[in-house]
């Protein structure tokens, strides 16, 4: 199967024009990671003996978002125009019927590695990076910046434009469609979510999972933001709202990491992204948008058990969705301030 | 506490990646190595919810009933929340004492009457309570017990 999967890279690769016919696939590899989208690297041998690495993003069957992959690509391709980095994306397969069980896209391989915000050494390599040269705490705030002022009318049309009050109807939706218990804590999470709409909004692209673990870091500098399905355009304030919660900083049960995400202090972070924006932010504005990222969280945790429990999928990481549902409660009752 | 799918829910989940691994010629590979270390992982909790978290279910339908009678008034949604935490106290599921909790929070919510909002905020409370003590047992059995 593995050979059937590296022709059709092959295939895609050469359609696009990125390789020249003749090319061969010498080795795949399934990798750790991803909910929604299941990734494989993959080793091609040109004709001309050349190696090159790519990296394969697959919609599987029974997908946990029911996000758009061909939509993803045209972000790719949009912000290879602008400054935020990312890999070049080069081809696409749309038919589900494929030997990795789904759509699929190629993107180039970049170096550098995801950092896991719940491992003791990652946490201690980042704060290393606070302490010192501060390299990816600069290219964090500075990154998220200037997706932040990215001009959204040169982003593909199809992107959501989604009010404060659509993304608290979203996440209803699934979280009604999907829950196999009712959960008061949640259901009034969503209550409070209305009762706490911000005055202003803040509108610019939305990076939707923006957080260390979606980026690659090498040499102590960001490489490449990656992850963008949940993008939108909206109130940039949610990315802010979900990099400073605690399950941002590593915590499952119990918070480990004193710095916000894993490798800024949450002032500075705040103070330099209202300088490189012109758009000052207190921490106390990004209350609603920290308990409107927890309930995607919940939405997604509860989707994942959803579709183990109803067969439409195997993955074990989905079953064991059910126990970052306490941590979260944990956030929910003391942001509501209960 | 109210968390989707029983606990023998969860351990017939885990047989299937322990069966394909045991049956699987290669070495596993990254994807199926990450299902192990999953499994693994829920055992934990697994423990960790049945021996020490579930034993506090009667806290949670005690605070949770008393939140319920807290209403002084004597009004049809009074009536109506005794009859819900006459049901939590005969309920041993969690689960269902959860979904009686949603129901009481549906009816103070429609009323909003300041008897209402009291007792909305002492099933707060009861809840606010139930989940830190749920991610305490939790968390001293998987991460340890806070250093003093």
């Amino acid at each position: 199967m593995t050979e059937v999967k590296l022709e059709e890279v092959v295939r895609v690769l050469e359609g696009s024009g990125e390789l020249a016919p003749g090319a061969r696939g010498e080795e795949l590899e399934q990798i750790q990671g991803g909910w929604s989208r299941h990734t494989y690297i993959a080793r091609i041998r040109a004709v001309d003996g050349s190696e090159s690495r790519h990296v394969v993003r697959v919609r599987p069957p029974g997908a946990l978002l029911d996000t758009e992959l061909e939509l993803e690509y045209q972000v790719y391709e949009a912000l290879d125009t602008t400054s935020v980095p990312t890999p070049r994306v080069q081809g696409i397969e749309l038919s589900p019927e494929t030997p990795f069980g789904g759509q699929f896209f190629v993107m180039e391989f970049l170096p550098g590695s995801p950092s896991n915000i719940y491992s003791r050494d990652d946490q201690q390599r980042l704060a290393e990076d606070w302490d010192g040269s501060r390299g990816v705490a600069n290219d964090m705030v500075e990154t998220l910046a200037e997706i932040h002022k990215l001009d959204v009318t040169a982003m593909p049309a199809r992107i959501q434009r989604l009010s404060y009050l659509d993304v608290v109807a979203k996440w209803k939706a699934v979280y009604d469609e999907r829950k196999l218990v009712r959960d008061p804590i949640f259901e009034e999470g969503f209550d409070w979510l209305l009762a706490n709409q911000p005055k202003d909004q803040r509108e610019g692209l939305v990076h939707g999972d923006y957080r260390i673990g979606n980026t690659l870091v090498a040499d102590g500098r960001l490489t490449a933001v990656l992850d963008w399905e949940l993008v939108y355009v909206g109130d940039v304030r949610f990315d802010l709202g979900y990099l400073v919660l605690e399950r941002s900083a590593g915590k499952h049960l119990r918070r480990r990491a004193e710095l916000m995400g894993t490798f800024a202090d949450e002032a500075w972070f705040l103070e330099r992204y209202g300088s490189l924006t012109g758009n000052p932010v207190e921490v106390e504005s990004l209350r609603p948008f920290q308990l409107l990222s927890i309930m995607m969280l919940v939405a997604t945790q509860v989707t994942a058990v959803w579709m183990h429990a109803n067969g439409k999928t195997d993955d074990f990481r989905m079953v064991w969705a059910r126990y970052s549902l306490p941590g979260l409660r944990d956030d929910m009752v003391r942001l509501m301030k209960w | 506490m109210w968390n989707p799918l029983s606990p023998s829910e969860v351990i017939a989940a885990m047989g299937g990646p322990v069966r394909d691994a045991a049956r699987g010629e290669e070495p596993l590979d990254d994807w199926e190595s990450g299902q192990l270390l999953s499994v693994y992982s829920a055992t934990r909790h697994l423990a960790a919810e049945v021996g020490a978290v579930e034993p506090h279910i009667g806290e949670l339908t005690g605070d949770l009933a008393a939140a319920l009678r807290s209403s002084t008034d004597e009004t049809e949604l009074a009536a109506r929340l005794s009859q819900l935490a006459e049901l939590l106290e005969g309920v041993d599921d969690s689960r269902q004492a959860a979904e009686i909790a949603c129901q009481a929070l549906d009816l103070v919510r429609v009323d909003g009457s300041t008897s209402a909002e009291h007792v909305r905020a002492e099933i707060h409370v009861a809840l606010a309570r139930a989940v830190e003590l749920e991610v305490r047992l939790l968390a001293d059995a998987i991460e340890g017990p806070v250093e003093p």
